[in-house]
């Protein structure tokens, strides 16, 4: 039918979102990929450690000069994304140290300005995100790359019924990072190999949360996100989530493939991976391709 | 002949007395005829001083329009090129959501399909589109913004017929028929077709490229109940579902977005014109609207579903007054209730950055931040308004006086956000509102006239920002003043030129709160404020030979702020300059037909950095100031053929043909993951659509 095949020559050739730069699994300068805090979730004026993985097209940097700051700025409801721009500004930043990884304190009055503990008065607390999580903001600043680790705050149960805060607070468990795992490169020739990160049982936390909506306390279970990037190769996908119900004998995995030019390419490249779960908790692994 | 102008006359709203000349077919025609003195008495007609009319068979045939009389609107000065696949009405500088959209004088909540392609009502089943950019009389209220008024089709008594219209965007019937000696009845039903080629399109394509799907229908039966009466009972509606976005199993870059969204409207509009001059309208209508989106953003959820039910009473009667009393040749008045009600049920969850509101900077692709509220209102609302329009001709001055009194109730079940189990707290608020309408134009003689209009207006937060929790229960309305002046030459029925000035000041708009903490239930405030003011003129032309064409420019500036110490930026649909040239010309049953447009890019936040963002994984822009960069010039030549292949039943094809010169078109700036490098999202290449219209 002629009219069909016009409009499908015109839809085929539409509007098209151009794939701009590499994909993020790239590493081809200095880069923050992930920031971990320890332990994965604290309360305000307890200390904690910061550390980075810090990344260059020549594989891990381990004595990245990081220059580190907690920002304790209220985000308010015009600024876009995840912190305020005031966040970027020195004068709004509480300098920790400079290094690899330093240990901080959490701002007292953090779950104030950052969580659902507002100030007294009449002020609007920020919303938590849908794992009703608050965030520390902590900057890490290398080269010309400014990131920002969120570092998850034990506060008050805020707009909660009092049976629900017992039982709440009964089932906390402080947010861990995920545990268990390791990252195998498996070779498949011709400069192909493929990404293996393999999770046990313990990498996933439940955890308690108040529906609102439902009046209930419900129990979820974390998401685990696993990122992948090379220096030197492509891996694709980017990122995937892990998925849990496909448990092999109480163990979870997730599969990249890698790609070089060569096998001596893959063999001089690296590999990472960064295991994420929802509520802020960060774990890392690398991988030389000399290494499979 | 005498009952043909005298017809004419009253359907044109002429007020003032007529002296015609009656030769009877015995007399020569060299004798000079007897005068006699006819005084038509008709209803006094407000109108708008500048207005753009486009009727079923002139916006059918607008190369670009693609066969569709409301996108044909686009063409007229004073209104900006709607974004790609958005269909915004953005007419001198007021949001799309300020200008209210009237079929048969009931409001409805869109013009167009999701997507923009077509308008919520078929072409076959429009008689008329109307358009007054602004500074209209006090019969219309509530909006700070334009009037749109779409008159569907009616039925000739004593004529049946048939329209059937397939292209490969939609489908639809058109029927006409008599109901016996006294009645009409017209019924329209239409379905789009693009949707069942979403197969082969590319699902990158799908991001920008959103594939509407949309049924829509309507019928109308009129009756004549007494001598100078008649009562229409309509119905009509439109039901639309859009998806667009891009699945992946990355999920820090999946975007996924589904809209659904209708209306329908059931309507008894009684008039009675009198021999004397008077008429009464009395239209009761009830409606209800739906919308629901979902949407997967990253890793954010969003989701907002609003219910409406809506209904209104039009009452309104309109008398001639005086004839030659002292300087005044007529004066006529119009008086009426304008009643509005609606029953919101609205459910909203997700991040408060969405959805965007206007002057919030964004680029293609980005994420909302990780925050998740949610909240269910109910609200009830009516206003009440009153008016009244005197017209007045003095000689070859016309002079419109109006004022428009309304009141505003509106009662939320929440006043700030409601803790767990406990009752929500509900309150009212009630806001009355005067506001003086006027306009005067000056007959100058040889087809010129010079004009102004002007007058207050207002409008009222839309339900959702009455959210405790997205927004602030107790918003005011906007307050605005739009005025306007002109002159028009229309020397000959071939040609004519009018050229515009206006201004619109409002205050009041409903903008977020950049307090860090805000108090509770007052996210949004409504202090902003927006100026646009700008020239449009409009000149067409036509020849005996069958060649018309037409011209509009609108050279224009839209600013807005925040609060009145705030800085001015561009109002997201700034569009200094806009042109279209169109022309078209019959050579036997062929009718070939060109659009050139021309439009300023919209204003963008230039990306000035970016920071990681270790929670969401993912990198989030950091923007300049508002407008601190455009998208560049839209240029584009659509072409429009049409042949008739058929007189009884009546048959043509028709191919219409977007952007024939494949000019690249810059739509969207898309960004690198960490927004370091940049490329330009284009518009569509080549885009033809073929169809055919029998009518019998």
């Amino acid at each position: 039918m002629i009219v069909r095949r016009v409009l499908t020559l015109a839809l085929l050739a539409a509007a098209c979102v151009p794939e701009v730069g590499d994909p993020p699994s790239v590493v081809a300068r200095t880069r923050v990929l992930a920031v971990r805090f320890e332990p994965a979730e604290a309360r305000p004026g307890e200390p904690f450690e910061a550390s980075a993985l810090v990344v260059d097209e020549n594989g891990t940097i381990e004595d990245a000069r990081i220059d580190w700051a907690a920002c304790v700025a209220p985000k308010r409801l015009v600024d876009p994304g995840s912190v305020t721009t005031l966040c970027l500004d020195d004068v709004w930043a509480i300098p920790i140290a400079s290094g690899p990884s330093v240990e901080g304190l959490v701002p007292e009055y953090a779950c104030a300005n950052l969580g659902p503990e507002s100030p007294p008065g009449e002020f609007r607390p920020p919303d938590p995100d849908r794992t009703g999580g608050f965030y520390l903001p902590v900057r890490a600043e290398v080269v010309d790359e400014v990131a920002f680790g969120m570092l998850r705050l034990r506060c008050a149960w805020a707009n909660v019924p009092v049976d629900a805060v017992r039982i709440l607070e009964e089932r906390w468990r402080p947010n861990q990072n995920p545990r268990s795992f390791a990252l195998h490169l498996e070779a498949e020739g011709d400069g192909r190999a493929e990404l293996v990160v393999r999770l046990g049982a313990d990498a996933v936390e439940d955890y308690s949360l108040y529906e609102k909506v439902e009046d209930r306390v419900v129990v979820r279970r974390e998401q685990l996100i696993a990122s992948f990037y090379a220096a030197g190769a492509e891996v694709t996908p980017s990122r995937v989530v892990i998925d849990l119900a496909a448990a092999e004998d109480g163990t979870f995995s997730a599969r990249a493939a890698a790609r070089a030019a060569d096998g001596e390419a893959l063999a001089a490249a690296s590999f990472w991976v960064v295991v994420r779960d929802d509520r802020g908790g960060v774990a890392w692994s690398g991988v030389a391709g000399a290494a499979r | 002949m005498l009952a043909a102008f005298l017809a004419f006359a009253r359907e044109a709203g002429a007020q003032a007395d007529a002296t015609a000349y009656a030769a009877t077919p015995d007399q020569p025609a060299e004798i000079e005829p007897e005068p006699i003195d006819v005084v038509v008495r008709s209803t006094p007609e407000p109108r708008p001083t500048t207005r753009t009319t486009i009727d079923r068979e002139s916006g059918r045939a607008a190369a670009g329009s693609e066969g569709d009389v409301t996108r044909a609107m686009g063409n007229g000065p004073g209104v900006a090129r709607s974004a790609f696949g958005g269909g915004e009405l953005v007419v001198w500088g007021a949001s799309p959501e300020d200008t209210q959209i009237f079929v048969d004088g009931v409001p409805v909540p869109a013009l167009y399909h999701l997507g923009g392609r077509r308008g919520v009502v078929a072409t076959d089943a429009i008689e008329s589109v109307t358009l007054t950019p602004g500074a209209y009389g006090a019969r219309w209220g509530r909006g700070t913004g334009g009037v749109v008024q779409v008159r569907t089709r009616r039925a000739e008594p004593g004529v049946t017929g048939a329209a059937l219209t397939a292209d490969t965007i939609d489908a639809g019937a058109v029927t006409w028929a008599a109901l016996g000696d006294a009645g009409t009845v017209v019924a329209a039903a239409r379905m789009s077709l693009l949707d069942r080629f979403a197969s082969v399109v590319d699902e990158r394509s799908l991001e920008v490229f959103a594939i509407p799907r949309y049924v829509d229908g309507l019928a109308t039966i009129a009756l004549a109940t007494g001598e100078g009466e008649t009562a229409e009972l309509s119905f009509f509606g439109a039901a639309d579902e859009l998806s667009r976005g891009r699945d992946d199993e990355d999920p820090s870059v999946r975007r996924l977005e589904k809209t659904e969204a209708g209306f329908v409207r059931g309507t008894l509009r009684w008039t009675a014109r009198r021999d004397d001059g008077t008429q009464t309208t009395i239209a009761p209508w009830v409606g209800i609207d739906r919308s629901r989106t979902n949407a997967e953003l990253g890793s954010t959820p969003f989701g907002q579903s609003q219910r409406a039910t809506r209904y209104g009473v039009r009452v309104e009667h309109g008398a001639p007054l005086l004839e030659r009393v002292g300087p005044l040749d007529t004066l006529g008045v119009v008086a009426g209730l304008d009643v509005e009600g609606r029953r919101d049920d609205i459910e909203r969850r997700g991040s408060l950055g969405l959805p965007r509101r206007e002057g919030d900077p964004f680029s293609f692709g980005d994420a909302p931040a990780g925050d998740v509220a949610e909240d269910t209102i109910g609200l009830d609302s009516i206003g009440v308004g009153a008016y009244a329009i005197a017209i007045a001709r003095l000689g070859r001055v016309e002079i419109e006086a109006g004022v428009r009194l309304d009141h505003d109730v509106v009662s939320g079940d929440e006043v700030r956000e409601p803790a767990p189990r406990t009752a929500p707290v509900g309150d009212a608020t009630y806001e009355p509102s005067l506001e003086p309408r006027g306009a005067i134009r000056v007959d100058l003689g040889g087809g010129t006239a010079m004009f102004a209009a002007g007058g207050l207006y207002h409008q009222a937060p839309a339900p959702a920002d009455r959210s405790a929790v997205f927004g602030t229960p107790r918003l005011s309305a906007s307050r605005g003043l739009t005025a306007s002046g002109g002159l028009e030459a229309r020397p000959s029925p071939r040609w004519g030129v009018e050229v515009v000035g206006f201004g619109r000041y409002v205050d009041g708009l409903v903008v977020r709160s950049d307090l860090p903490f805000p108090a509770p239930g007052q996210a949004l405030t409504s202090t902003g404020e927006a100026r646009a003011f700008g020239t449009q003129i409009a000149a067409r032309a036509s020849t005996s030979f069958g060649l018309r064409g037409a011209v509009a420019y609108t050279v224009s500036r839209s600013v807005r702020r925040r609060a009145a110490d705030a800085p001015d930026r561009p109002f997201d649909g700034d569009q200094p300059h806009v042109a279209t040239i169109l022309g078209d010309q019959t050579i036997g049953p062929l009718r070939l037909g060109l659009r050139f447009r021309a439009a300023s890019g919209a204003p963008r936040a230039e990306v000035v950095g970016a920071y990681y963002d270790g929670l969401a994984d993912r990198y989030r822009p950091v923007y300049g100031a508002l407008g601190s960069e455009r998208l560049p010039v839209f240029v584009q030549l659509d072409a429009r053929a049409e042949v008739e292949v058929s007189e009884r039943p009546r048959g043509t094809f028709y191919l219409d043909v977007q952007n024939v010169t494949n000019h690249e078109n810059v739509e969207e700036i898309a960004y690198s993951y960490d927004y370091r490098e940049r490329e330009d999202i284009l518009g569509l290449p080549i885009f033809p659509v073929i169809g055919t219209r029998w009518v019998w």
